[in-house]
């Protein structure tokens, strides 16, 4: 007997879509705008870099995918061969050779590529920190990079202290840099504005990740995909706070309606990665076979310090202590910046806290299996990321991997990736449905 | 003379057999960023794992192929019980591919003792060299945790002066790169590094005194050919030295780190001796992956090159080595600026003895061609 459920369209999606494209133009104007350009990664600090005035950050992540989604295949292949053609070779960072073939090229959806003041980096895997280097060097701006702390931890999420405030003092002496950098004088208020914007849209976003646990799910992989972006991009932002408010509500509403994105859900699985980019009718292939891609463990990972993985497997809100999201001082306001960090990091580098984090996710998102990216554009995302599979098929726990790069089509194969997902469903027990 | 390349063709036997005259520990290490004077100091034999350069499928549940396959093979050594004789493990953060060996070596291969060490990346901030002391000081109580045994002041001193000797030495002998011909050939001077890595470094130490008291008074067979360098990632295969000095060439100097990136500079004298450590690991020829927000690591090379009068430079580097694919276009272009053409070579698990004859062939073909 077949549940159907009742499909409406998500209102806040298209507010989610049209906040992406309308950052890149903003990141286009941003001079003419009156305001600075910061590149770097998306993980840069920029609730700390906001207390330098009005500026726009351009993620190379994003630019990337910018560069992939809108520019078409055509420009993207111009990119990544001219990469190569300047002697980096294709295995390297995937958003990388994007964005870097778009600024040798001058090159991009928007016309060119548009000059930053400055290149903020944190460190987080071997191409973050070199990537931003050879973009410095080359558009000749002022760099900063932040180092990483990670030293392996204990496979829990406690805080260790010194390296935290290792993280913190680096985030002191960027302040500095800033003001010698830029000659002006540093707005703590703003930067604590943008911590309590990105404190909020963390734990709003929590509760939208507990929405997806309820049967049948509000959301599908696909759906999710732009306020990710947001979240990453602009969780320090007002606009991100009111757009991920407005996104919970009308979950909560289409939870009460029974609305969902799948007229009915034959399975739920997780997505382990990325998305190629260029191949997104793969979750629209998933969708049409009633399978809800119900989101990642990164997903549930952008929580950050508000939702950390607990020892007993469960994904409880967590305050920081003494504080409710209103930092009281600068210090409060740099840990907790420094502790988001920490948390990103410990994922993204810990196969331990990952494979919890993902069993959180599966236990917390009722899944049935797991469908694992391999991305051959990631060293850092497929690390560990083996050891985490083989550890969730000793649970008993059906998972499907893939291999592709979320950037260059050059390593996709759709015949191939969808003959493994049918198979993947059969051993799921909901085969393809026939037209 | 002793025979280093025996002593790399034997490390396990080496150090099976050091465990059982000695009793004491065995530590292997993932990368040249491991500060070696800690595991002296706790009376410890540190080895660096290498791999075997045989093919094996065994890492291939573990580690994506994506990875280089150094820590491939590395991890296969570990899986297939290679290194059975270790009484522990220790990462200092280098790249994600070392790590990835580290993480499922800590996680399939039951052991010890498990350490991972914190290394900064950005070694121009103020704040690596307190970073790296505290990193440092985790690993010493560590280690006396493990073995209920204190290190004291007088132990450092000591891990210190082992180190510093068999760093000292090392590079008397790459002096004797410097004339033409030179004195020891490549394939002599990387088994020796090697060999250093892989043995106690108090006997290691010993074998090189004797080499350089022999060398001077010895009947070389080295004659003069195209000088050649040798920069890139990590590369264990004495087999690289021999066949491209078959050909004719010398390699006069290196920049990789299995070779002079390993030992080239000096523990400093200091009353706080972690302070002196990390000074030492924080100012050492970096690594591509810890050449970021100010890059030192060209200037190094190049001037490797002049201070060895080197003809033409190979760029060799792992496949799928990230970091090394970062630094490869600009390597090439500080030395090219500087005269001293370059040929790349990529590195996988086995040697490919035909393509890098036929390479190096094409290589001293064209520096012969330039001279002309």
């Amino acid at each position: 007997m077949v549940t159907t459920y009742k499909t409406e369209p998500l209102e806040t999606y298209e507010w989610a879509k049209e906040l992406r494209l309308r950052h890149f133009d903003e990141a286009m104007k941003a001079h003419e705008h009156g305001k600075l350009l910061i590149m770097g990664n998306m993980n840069a600090p920029k609730e700390i870099i906001a207390g330098i005035g009005d500026f726009v950050h351009l993620g190379g992540e994003p630019w990337g995918v910018y560069i992939t989604r809108e520019g078409g295949s055509k420009l993207l292949m111009e990119c990544l061969e001219e990469v190569e053609r300047r002697g980096y070779t294709r295995d390297m960072c995937a958003y990388m050779r994007a964005s870097w073939g778009s600024m040798f090229l001058d090159k991009s959806p928007s016309g060119g590529f548009p000059r930053p003041d400055l290149i903020v980096a944190f460190n987080q895997c071997d191409s973050q920190a070199k990537w931003h280097q050879v973009e410095a060097e080359y558009l000749n701006v002022p760099f900063y990079v932040i180092d990483t702390p990670f030293n392996g931890g204990d496979g829990t999420m406690k805080v260790d202290e010194p390296s935290l405030q290792f993280v913190i003092r680096q985030l002191e002496d960027l302040i500095e840099w800033l003001q010698k950098t830029f000659k002006r004088p540093y707005n703590e208020d703003r930067m604590m504005e943008a911590i309590t914007h990105a404190y909020r849209s963390r734990c709003l976003w929590g509760e939208i990740c507990d929405l997806q646990g309820t049967i049948p799910a509000p959301l599908d992989y696909k759906l999710i995909l732009p306020f990710v972006l947001a979240l990453e991009r602009h969780a320090y932002e007002e606009e991100t706070e009111k757009l991920l408010t407005a996104l919970r509500d009308e979950l909560k509403h289409r939870i009460a309606k029974g609305i969902t994105p799948l007229p009915d859900e034959r399975c739920r699985v997780t997505h382990e990665g990325l998305a190629p980019w260029y191949a997104l009718y793969l979750f629209t292939y998933l969708r049409e076979h009633r399978v809800a891609v119900v989101g990642g463990s990164q997903q549930y990972q952008q929580t950050g310090p508000v939702r950390p993985t607990h020892e007993d497997g469960t994904l409880a809100p967590e305050n920081p202590p003494d504080w409710n999201g209103v930092p009281k001082n600068k210090r409060e306001a740099l840990r907790f910046r420094a502790t988001c960090f920490m948390y990103s990091q410990r994922w993204s580098l810990d196969p331990r806290i990952r494979l919890k984090m993902l069993k959180a996710a599966i236990t917390a998102w009722k899944a049935n299996g797991v469908i694992i990216m391999y991305d051959r554009g990631c060293q850092m995302l497929s690390s560990g990321q083996l050891e985490v599979k083989n550890a969730i098929q000793r649970e008993g726990i059906p998972t499907l991997r893939y291999e592709t790069n979320r950037i260059d089509p050059r390593e996709w194969s759709w015949s191939h990736v969808a003959d493994s997902m049918d198979s993947f469903l059969e051993a799921l027990g909901v085969p393809k449905i026939e037209k | 003379m002793v025979s280093f390349q025996d002593v790399v063709n034997n490390r396990h036997d080496y150090a099976k057999e050091w465990k059982a005259r000695t009793g004491g520990k065995v530590i292997g290490y993932f990368c040249t960023y491991t500060p070696e004077e800690i595991i002296y100091a706790a009376g410890m034999l540190p080895v660096r794992i290498i791999g075997s350069n045989e093919p094996s499928e065994v890492s291939e549940s573990h580690i994506p192929s994506m990875y280089c396959p150094f820590c491939r093979d590395c991890l296969a050594q570990g899986l297939t019980g290679k290194y059975d004789y270790l009484d522990g493990i220790v990462l200092a953060k280098s790249c994600m591919h070392m790590m990835q060996a580290f993480w499922s070596w800590s996680l399939s291969i039951p052991i010890a003792f498990s350490h991972f060490i914190g290394m900064p990346a950005v070694l121009g901030s103020p704040r690596s060299k307190e970073r790296l002391i505290d990193e440092f000081s985790r690993f010493k109580e560590s280690l006396e945790r493990w073995t209920g045994k204190s290190i004291t002041n007088e132990d450092l001193d000591r891990g210190i002066d082992v180190m510093n000797t068999n760093r000292r030495l090392l590079r008397q002998v790459y002096e004797f790169r410097k004339p033409d011909p030179p004195l020891v050939s490549g394939a002599e001077a990387g088994a020796m590094v090697l060999s250093s890595m892989l043995s106690d470094k108090v006997e290691h130490s010993r074998w090189l005194e004797q080499v350089i008291a022999e060398v001077p008074h010895r009947q070389s067979k080295i004659t003069t050919g195209a000088r050649l360098m040798i920069v890139g990632s990590e590369n264990h295969d004495l087999e690289l030295y021999k066949i491209i000095e078959e050909k004719g060439a010398n390699i006069v100097i290196d920049e990789f780190c299995m070779g002079s990136r390993y030992f080239w500079n000096q523990t400093p004298e200091q009353e706080d001796r972690l302070s002196a450590i990390a000074e030492r690991y924080i100012t050492r020829p970096r690594c591509p992956v810890k050449d970021v927000n100010e890059r030192k690591r060209l200037d190094h090379i190049v001037n490797l090159a002049k201070e060895f009068n080197v003809r033409g430079a190979l760029l060799v580097h792992q496949k799928f080595c990230t970091p090394h694919a970062f630094d490869l276009p600009h390597v090439r272009k500080a030395l090219e600026e500087n005269g001293i053409p370059t040929y790349a070579l990529e590195l996988d698990v086995t040697l490919h003895r035909g393509s890098v004859q036929t390479r190096t062939e094409a290589f001293l073909e064209m520096l012969e061609m330039e001279v002309a």
